[in-house]
């Protein structure tokens, strides 16, 4: 499969393809809600390329060069509430998940008694 | 409809005499994939009455279980969460003790010149798996076993739990200020989740969509909620977004996926969707004291809630797949499924925690409690009482 075109999504991978899913959570909670539509807007239209794209690939090996294009494209699901159900960055009355521990293992439990 | 006492979700002198649950009920303690092999080990820490202990696997392929405590100065045994080991030395002075608990080694012996190894064995207890997972008893000799702990669940539910092929995925820990009892009511109860989840489920569940099976007669069972996919939300189809249809097309977890969700229950006959429902999403299994399972396809989500004291719980969540990722898609269908429920979960917390500062005020000194959706709130406040040998009239008396 030739490589499609991307390079116009540069900006928004650049700024949105974190690694990390609990980044890609707290890009979007510390984002302006103007700048998560821009990247709404851009990365949506392109998701079903992206995705055919990578699927040719591995999950476990995607080449390196095109893993911030896959990041990119797990954190369009991070603003899809916000941009169709919110209309904010955040939702109102919650217990933000930002805030919450990321485990690294089942058994990784940190006792918060004092 | 019925009503139960608040006290047991805001007395702190209550708090203490339900310390004997955690010395007295099976808890869950991890998962025995994760003790395949001699020497791994995983340990639970019981903050609430301040016990550690693990679980280990022998050499003869035993599983044993015993107080993080040596006997020689009480010191830690086990500092890690997880691991594996030949032998458990104490951090403290070195003590060495075998799998099965005996003591091995005691450096410079010469110092305790009249010691009887086997009167320094380490301190057991009881240990037991159910459906691929270890679970503890700090009682010595249990009231129940474990099997008999889980009577009233589905034959095939033990056997589609045990499948080795579930995989940790990823998983958050958070302290709220409220009773863990409160963590567990809004979990498995579907009553408030057309009301409170309108931003992010967005759909009406009624009594039919989250249906209650209570396990009455069982001692560690207390209920199963059955959800469904509303039929009003199938008009939502037409409604949704391009990332949710994506989702949907490229995998089985995400919560829109129009699955065939009786595969699950073909898999492994009476486990899960027993009434093969074309709608089916989830079953969730509450196991006394503090255990949720949510179970759906190739999806296991685990919650457990700890306690600290009468108003501060910690709450964990952990998501299991099983099934292997066959590409990029798959993965994008299964983030958008575990965002979708950590979305819906982040709007629960400040419900629970106001409710429990509302509770805290003794204003109502009760909660009423729906006769369908809420039963599973009820049928858990029997099953406390129950295991805390206490009445109705009784809880009133000592406790109000």
């Amino acid at each position: 499969m030739n490589t499609p075109d991307f390079s116009d999504l540069k900006q928004f991978i650049d700024e949105w393809g974190y690694a990390d899913a609990h980044e890609r959570l707290k890009k979007r909670s510390n984002a302006e809600f103007s700048d998560i539509k821009k990247f709404y807007d851009a990365v949506v239209p392109r998701l079903e390329e992206i995705i055919g794209f990578l699927n040719q690939y591995p999950v476990d090996d995607i080449p390196e060069e095109f893993r911030p294009l896959a990041y990119t494209a797990l954190a369009a699901c991070e603003v899809d509430d916000p941009v169709n159900i919110w209309k904010s960055e955040e939702l109102t009355y919650q217990s933000n998940a930002k805030d919450w521990r990321v485990k690294k293992s089942f058994y990784d439990y940190v006792s918060e008694v004092t | 409809m019925n009503t139960i006492s608040n006290i047991p979700y805001i007395s702190d002198t209550f708090f203490e005499r339900e310390k004997r649950i955690w010395r007295t009920a099976w808890l869950v303690a991890g998962r025995e994939a994760n003790l395949d092999e001699a020497g791994k080990y995983i340990t639970l820490d019981l903050s609430a009455i301040n016990v550690s202990v693990f679980a280990v696997r022998d050499g003869s392929g035993k599983l044993n279980a015993f107080y993080n405590i040596c006997p020689h100065r009480n010191g830690r045994l086990v500092c890690d969460p997880q691991g594996q080991k030949t032998a458990i030395t104490c951090r403290y002075h070195g003590w060495t003790f075998q799998l099965d608990g005996k003591l091995r080694g005691i450096p410079e012996q010469q110092l305790f010149p009249d010691i009887n190894k086997n009167d320094h064995a380490l301190v057991p207890v009881s240990v037991d798996t159910w459906g691929g997972f270890v679970f503890v008893n700090l009682d010595s000799n249990p009231q129940y076993t474990l099997r008999e702990y889980m009577a009233g669940l589905p034959s095939g539910l033990e056997t589609y739990l045990a499948d080795p092929d579930w995989h940790w995925y990823t998983g958050y820990q958070k302290k709220f200020k409220a009773n863990w009892k409160d963590l567990l009511n809004i979990q498995h109860e579907g009553y408030h989740a057309s009301h409170v989840h309108k931003k992010t489920l967005g759909m009406y569940f009624t009594p039919e969509d989250c249906a209650n099976t209570l396990f009455e007669n069982s001692p560690g069972a207390c209920s199963r909620l059955t959800v469904q996919r509303p039929l009003a939300s199938e008009d939502l189809l037409s409604k949704m977004t391009v990332i949710q249809h994506l989702a949907m097309n490229h995998g089985t977890t995400s919560n829109w996926v129009d699955q065939d969700t009786s595969v699950a229950a073909k898999q492994v006959q009476d486990s899960v969707n027993l009434d093969g429902s074309n709608r089916w999403v989830f079953d969730c299994y509450t196991i006394f004291p503090n255990l949720l399972l949510f179970i759906g396809t190739d999806v296991l989500t685990i919650m457990i809630s700890w306690p600290h004291d009468a108003h501060q719980a910690e709450w964990e969540i952990d998501w299991f797949h099983k099934d292997k990722l066959q590409n990029f898609g798959n993965l994008f269908s299964r983030e958008h499924g575990r965002l979708a429920t950590r979305n819906a979960l982040t709007e629960d917390w400040p419900v629970v925690q106001w409710a429990h500062e509302n509770m805290r005020t003794g204003l109502i000194g009760k909660s009423t409690i729906g006769s369908e959706m809420e039963a599973t709130v009820s049928a858990h406040y029997r099953k406390l009482l129950r295991h805390l040998d206490l009445s109705e009239n009784e809880l009133q008396d000592e406790y109000a």
